[in-house]
Parts: C-alpha cells; structure tokens; sequence
C-alpha cells in the first residue's frame, strides 16, 4: 500500500467557477451581492422594494433562485428590474457558481451597477458555496427569534451585513435586537447590521445607503 | 442533501488521482471541519452510495472531524471553538481569523501497489 497525501477541497471546482464569475464582474465595476435567509424572511420583499425604490438611480439586475417555480422573479420583473434570471433548482438547496455562470450569460455586465443574487431559503447549504459575491447578505426577520446567529453559525460568519427585516412586527414577538446583534457578533466580530421593514419602508433608506457606499467602493475599485 | 453534490466531487478527485498513477485507490480520508456545513454520517452515506457508479468499487472512505481552530489578532492566543461563540477565549476580543474547521478535503489515499487492472480513463461520461 502507498499512502498518497492529496489535500484537494471537495469546493475546488465551484471556487474556481466562482473566481472567473467574481473576476468578469469586477472588470466592470459590477456590485454583486448573494442575499440568504431562511425560508419567508422577505429575500424577495426586500429586492422588490430595493429595485422599486433604486431603478431610477442604479442599473440593477437579479438572478433568483427558488426550489420551484419562478414566482419571485416574476415579483421582480414587474417591480422594474433591468434583467431577472431565474434559476429553478429542481430541488437542490442552495446555488452554486456553475448555476450563476449559465445565468450570467444571458447578461451584459457592463450595463450593469449592482448585481443581486437571491438564494434557495436555507440557512445551511448555500454558506459554503461561493457564487462569485463580493459579499454575502444575510437577512434575518423578526418572527424567527433572535437565537438564529448562534443556531446558524456559518451562514453568519460568512456574512458581512445582518439586514433584520419586518420590524413593523418587533411588538408582537419575543426579539430582542440588542440580542441578536450580540448573538451575531459573537458569531462575526465584523458583521454590520440593519434593521429594515419591507413593509412599512422604516429603515430601507439606510439599506440604500449601504448599497450606494457598497457600488462606489466598487466601482472604485476600493476594499470592502 | 449537498453532501451529495459534494460526494461526487469527491469521488472525482479520486479517480482523477487514481487515473494519473494507474493504481487502484484502497482507502481515502477525507478531513471535514466542523464548519464545513458538511454532515460527515451523510457524506459518508453519499460516498457509498455513489462509489460503484463512478468506477470505484471496494475503496473505503474515512471521515475525520476537524474542530474549530481560531486565532486572535489581538493577544495571538490560539482557541478551539465547540459552540457558537467565536470570540477569543483569551482577552474577548472579536478580531480573530479561522485557521482551521471549515475545510472539505479529500486529504490522503491510499493506492494497492499493483497496477489498476482496467483503463486509465475514468469510467464514467460527466452528464452534468
């Protein structure tokens, strides 16, 4: 017997997909964030409103994955978005690089500021698997409890910004916020957060100034 | 059920060693860290399951767990973690990197020191 040392990560061929995706999109400035959640905390809520509210003002394009289904990209295409991609995973739990490659095909990164990925509801599988992002966004809403960092270490330890979302709700539910920042933080000393309400429009203004700061570091060409 | 994805990454690296030397692989250990979003009982089980369509018929495929290893920034004190809480053990701070626990690795394989018997080819078309 010859005992052989390989060390070759099992990811190696969705990392390698997902750098040429990060690399073709940095070359034209491109913002591109991969937005993750559990099922029903408003992923697709909070683009139709971001699309909505920010078209006017920033070329924005999505790519949406779901399980089954297109119907959160048909929300999107009549919210305006510039291109909707959908991305029907037939079952998989998560999107990987070789998905986003076939999406991004049929778009033209130079028409393009902020590219908005939404991922399958599932606070597990996509974590690990890079899409090519800047970074990851993690939205969290108020009706989940406030424990989920700490239940959900790795997706929040990749994240870079916890948007808690449905605070028109926060009064009807047993969630701290101090709490769940702390519990985030302890996850990910570097974790930023926001609190959102799709609904009511509290606190999307700040949602948008961190995506305006977000593409002008990036179109700068500035670390995040 | 990624562990099924990733098994088949997995088995392809194998053959894809195996091929390269024209030996029968025997034995592959796979490090998974307790971070890697990887169940090792259902890779395990996705690795078997899989094994004999991807040419890899008798090999045995063994898991070992890697804790989380942090480092702190701040006062350089080296840490496990067992739960969720990822600050530094030592001073509290919450500058601190991961060094190791989140990897999925084929690490070893062991190869029979007699030539693989059928073609070097792997003997499966990639449909995917």
């Amino acid at each position: 017997m010859t005992k052989v040392t390989v060390n070759k990560s099992a990811r190696q061929e969705n990392d390698e997909l997902a750098a040429v995706i990060r690399q073709r999109l940095a070359e034209h400035g491109v913002l591109t964030l991969n937005l993750v959640s559990s099922p029903g905390s408003g992923k697709t809520s909070l683009l139709e409103r971001t699309v909505r509210d920010l078209s006017g003002e920033l070329r924005l394009a999505t790519i949406v994955g779901d399980v089954q289904t297109e119907r959160d990209a048909e929300r999107l295409r009549e919210a305006g978005a510039l291109l909707v991609q959908p991305i029907t995973t037939g079952g998989l739990c998560h999107l990987d690089a070789r998905m986003v490659t076939a999406a991004l095909e049929r778009l033209d990164p130079e028409s393009l500021d902020i590219l908005l990925i939404e991922n399958v509801g599932n606070l597990v599988c996509p974590s690990s698997y890079d899409l090519g992002e800047d970074m990851k966004v993690v939205i969290i809403s108020v009706t989940e409890g406030d424990d989920k960092p700490l239940k959900y270490p790795g997706m929040f330890r990749r994240s870079s910004l916890m948007v808690i979302n449905k605070t028109d709700l926060l009064d009807h539910c047993d969630f701290e916020m101090d709490a769940v920042v702390t519990n985030a933080r302890k996850v990910n000393g570097n974790i930023e957060s926001l609190a959102v309400s799709c609904r009511s429009g509290e606190g999307l203004d700040s949602w948008y100034d961190w995506l305006r700061t977000q593409h002008e570091r990036k179109r700068r060409k500035e670390p995040a | 059920m990624h562990e099924f994805d990733l098994a088949r990454s997995i088995l392809d690296i194998v053959n894809q060693e195996a091929s390269s030397r024209g030996l029968q692989p025997m034995a592959v250990e796979i490090t998974v860290g307790r971070m890697s979003d990887v169940v090792p009982e259902a890779l395990s089980f996705a690795l078997d399951t899989q094994a004999a369509e991807r040419g890899l018929v008798g090999v045995t495929f063994n898991m070992c767990p890697v804790p989380v290893t942090m480092l702190c920034r701040r006062c350089g004190h080296e840490y496990e973690v067992a739960d969720s809480d990822f600050t530094c053990s030592g001073c509290r701070s919450t500058d601190v990197e991961m060094i190791s626990g989140d990897e999925l690795e084929v690490a070893t394989i062991e190869f029979e020191d007699r030539p693989c018997e059928t073609s070097q080819e792997t003997p499966y078309e990639d449909t995917v």
